[in-house]
């Protein structure tokens, strides 16, 4: 009985006995997505199914565990509410570990998996207590959180599109640009969404057009908070604890060159990246990412392409244009790679580029050269943003960002190939062929 | 929201009326007979969640906190989660050194200067070896039901915030108010809130309330303690202006502390018709700034029975009620 008590053993047992079950509750229908965090599974009410009263309830009964999608997915009629579960991968060498000392490969002797806690990581934490808090039209809503034999299971409203998938469907197979008036509108929303976090004390850092999910009315929502941080009193710097963010083509000029005091002025040069990729169809500064050395995983390496292809088209930048550029931890390596007996430096050519694109827009111009201000101080802010000239002018933003476009997006590819939402072991690696970028997405189709 | 108290989830889901807190406590107790009656827990009426209780944990987490040089704004959202937890689980299903632990472990997450899970149990082992399993897992699993225990809801306000805020404003202010918050009006008011967290305040009110019951109080015991010092005569350079509360000055303004009635103390003391004026004009202040005095009452006197009850504390009786309890012996 003492020893009971010690680890909680009254209370774990009155608590698990009433646990809500993700299983029990949500039909698991494939995923969507995978990566280093966990992955992304598409579902729906289990009870929806269940026309036959208790149908379900028998099914479940067999093996509520392992039940797969026994009907067609995609004739899904469209008033039917899906969601998209974020599961948590469970994290680190700890489980890995003590699971292998227990022989069997993690598994004991009949063959069920041994599952070991091992602390929430810090940015579960973050995304699961900031999207708790956060209840806006233009951020992914969070329905809930399911805690369940150890896992995490964040269950988001599920949205059909994403700029990431849009934009590929303009470039495939053959170019047709995006209007104008709809990369307006989703922009727009997009710093509607990015205004609300930042007066929210929320800085995102990892904006791309992946993560910016469009419903099939044309309502932009952000999601993915996990590099999300609060930024308003910052007693150490955002650089302590999580020394890379943003993907690297989002990746704002002072991140690259070391910045340890960063602002949310980096939110708003991912978001000039992506207006930028919705008006060409790709994206603006494809650079080579310069892998960390695993062997010394300390030093964060300079990444020399990416600055490279920023510079290209805005020009190498100077003190005029960046008073403190000096002060940047990076400043030094940068001057000797690409200003100290460089016999090309580069010269501002974003208007050239605009050209070269079919871009007419003076406005949309203006706009993309604010957000691509080098100086965070000078940048433009993401309210400030949204009475930009280009967002007041004739064309005026909707609220339906597919108002008047006569293309009809596909819907988001499932994968069910590895469904097993409960399983420990989820194949996180080959799930990432499925990943992120338009590569991925091109081969899977 | 997380910048704005008003549409945060520590008021929209987690702030309760007294009513509802005391059904909730009602609930508990009904709880523990049945769990006595199932044979999950020994019944061992003596241990309750009592004033006695709240500042034995009080303590120990303070305790913890010290040896880790966690920042204070961490304990305090620990101490939040501790009440919140305590609202829903009795004492008596649970391992209490555990839950302040792991309250912490989550806290400094959440406040953005986390601790090594390792490091905090071998921390708290050295506190408590006999309650700490070494098991790290064990930590970590409770920090899974301590989560899900207070619905995911993590982000906290906090009253230092608002006193930092208030002490501003009326420096911005002070030709309109009159008065300024001093530097020991903010460290007495800092420290009253720290203690705060022992009571039920932080559940029941915004913390703006308890910030300006802080000030009052810390103005209000200036003032008591300026008149002890007239008093005392000659005694009165034994009297250091300690940082520390002193418990019995804060008793002995007890009597009266309803608002304003202190008020009616005639000195001929220079200094403490400077302290009587201060308090008119902060009652000033707050009878412009449309803050619901009724409650400010409410927090002061919550706070003020708190050292009452802190008096008659005997740390060496609930440390061994919890010693049989949990090892039976």
């Amino acid at each position: 009985m003492a020893s009971s008590l010690l680890t909680i053993g009254p209370y774990r047992h009155r608590k698990d006995v009433s646990r809500q079950q993700v299983l029990l509750k949500y039909l698991i229908l494939g995923y969507i997505a995978a990566g280093t965090y966990g992955k992304v599974y598409k579902a729906r009410y289990k009870t929806v199914l269940g026309n036959e009263g208790d149908e379900s309830d028998h099914v479940e009964a067999v093996d509520p565990l392992r039940m797969p999608p026994k009907f067609d997915v995609n004739t899904g009629d469209e008033d039917v509410q899906f969601f998209a579960i974020k599961k948590f991968k469970s994290d680190n060498h700890l489980s890995a570990k003590a699971a292998g000392a227990a022989g069997q490969n993690g598994h004991d002797i009949n063959g069920n998996e041994i599952v070991h806690y091992t602390g929430i990581s810090q940015s579960a934490i973050r995304e699961m207590s900031l999207c708790r808090e956060l209840n806006h039209k233009n951020i992914t809503k969070l329905m809930e959180i399911i805690l369940e034999n150890k896992s995490i299971y964040m269950i988001f409203e599920f949205f059909e599109h994403d700029l990431l998938q849009i934009i590929h469907s303009h470039s495939h197979p053959e170019i047709k640009p995006i209007p104008e008036h709809t990369v307006k509108s989703l922009i727009w929303q997009v710093l509607n969404g990015v205004t609300f976090l930042h007066k929210n004390w929320i800085v995102h850092r990892d904006l791309k057009p992946a993560n910016i999910m469009v419903s099939s009315d044309g309502v932009v929502k952000i999601g993915d908070l996990g590099l999300a941080r609060k930024f308003n009193n910052p007693l150490q710097s955002l650089y302590t604890g999580d020394k890379v963010v943003v993907t690297i083509w989002y990746r704002a000029p002072e991140l690259l060159l070391g910045a340890r005091y960063y602002t949310p002025a980096i939110d708003l040069w991912a978001v000039g990246c992506i207006l930028a990729e919705l008006l060409s169809l790709r994206p603006i500064f494809k650079g080579e990412e310069a892998k960390i050395d695993l062997n010394n995983k300390k030093t964060i390496p300079f990444q020399k392409s990416q600055l490279q292809k920023i510079f290209e088209i805005l020009g190498t930048p100077t003190t005029e244009m960046w008073p403190n550029i000096q002060k940047y931890p990076d400043f030094f390596i940068f001057h000797q790679l690409f200003v100290h007996g460089n016999p090309t430096t580069y010269s501002p050519n974003l208007s050239k580029w605009y050209n070269v694109i079919g871009g007419k827009n003076k406005n949309c111009l203006g706009l993309l050269r604010d957000l691509f201000q080098y100086d965070p101080s000078l940048r433009i802010s993401a309210d400030e943003a949204l009475v930009h000239p280009f967002f007041l002018e004739n064309s005026k933003v909707r609220e339906n960002a597919f108002e008047g476009l006569n293309v009809k997006y596909p819907r988001r590819r499932i994968y069910t190939d590895d469904i097993d939402i409960t399983s420990h072991n989820n194949n996180f690696n080959t799930g990432k062929r499925h990943n992120d970028e338009a590569a991925g997405r091109k081969r899977a189709r | 929201m997380s910048a704005d108290y008003w549409s945060s989830s520590q008021r929209t889901k987690w702030q309760v009326s007294r009513e509802a807190l005391e059904e909730n406590r009602r609930r508990l107790i009904v709880l523990e007979k049945k769990l006595v009656q199932s044979g999950l827990i020994k019944d061992q009426p003596h241990i309750r969640y009592d004033a006695n209780m709240r500042i034995y944990l009080h303590t120990l987490l303070v305790k913890l906190g010290r040896r880790l040089n966690v920042r204070q704004v961490a304990l305090a959202t620990a101490e939040v989660y501790l009440v919140r937890f305590l609202v829903r689980v009795s004492l008596r299903e649970i391992n209490i050194y555990l839950l302040i632990t792991t309250c912490l472990y989550v806290a400094c997450k959440i406040e953005e200067c986390p601790q090594h899970i390792r490091l905090i149990v071998s921390e708290a082992r050295n506190l408590w070896p006999e309650y700490i399993p070494q098991d790290v897992g064990k930590l970590a699993e409770f920090e899974f039901y301590l989560i899900e225990e207070m619905d995911m809801y993590l982000v906290l306000h906090h009253p230092y915030k608002s006193l930092i805020q208030i002490r501003d404003f009326l420096e911005g202010n002070s030709s309109l108010y009159g008065f300024t918050l001093g530097k020991d009006d903010l460290q007495h008011a800092w420290s009253l809130l720290n203690d705060s967290y022992i009571t039920d305040l932080h559940l029941l009110f915004p913390p703006h309330t308890i910030a300006i019951a802080a000030i009052y109080i810390s103005i209000v015991l200036r003032k008591n303690l300026n008149i002890i010092r007239a008093g005392a005569g000659s005694d009165s350079n034994k009297y250091t202006d300690s940082m520390k509360m002193q418990i019995d000055d804060i008793v002995s303004i007890t009597g009266d502390s309803t608002i304003r009635s202190s008020t009616n103390y005639q000195s001929h003391s220079h200094s403490i018709d400077e302290d009587t004026i201060k308090i008119d004009r902060f009652m000033d202040f707050l009878n412009h700034s449309h803050v619901n005095l009724n409650e400010v009452i409410e927090a002061t006197q919550e706070m003020i029975s708190l050292y009452v009850a802190w008096d008659r504390y005997n740390e060496g009786q609930v440390r061994k009620a919890l010693q049989f309890m949990l090892l039976g012996r």
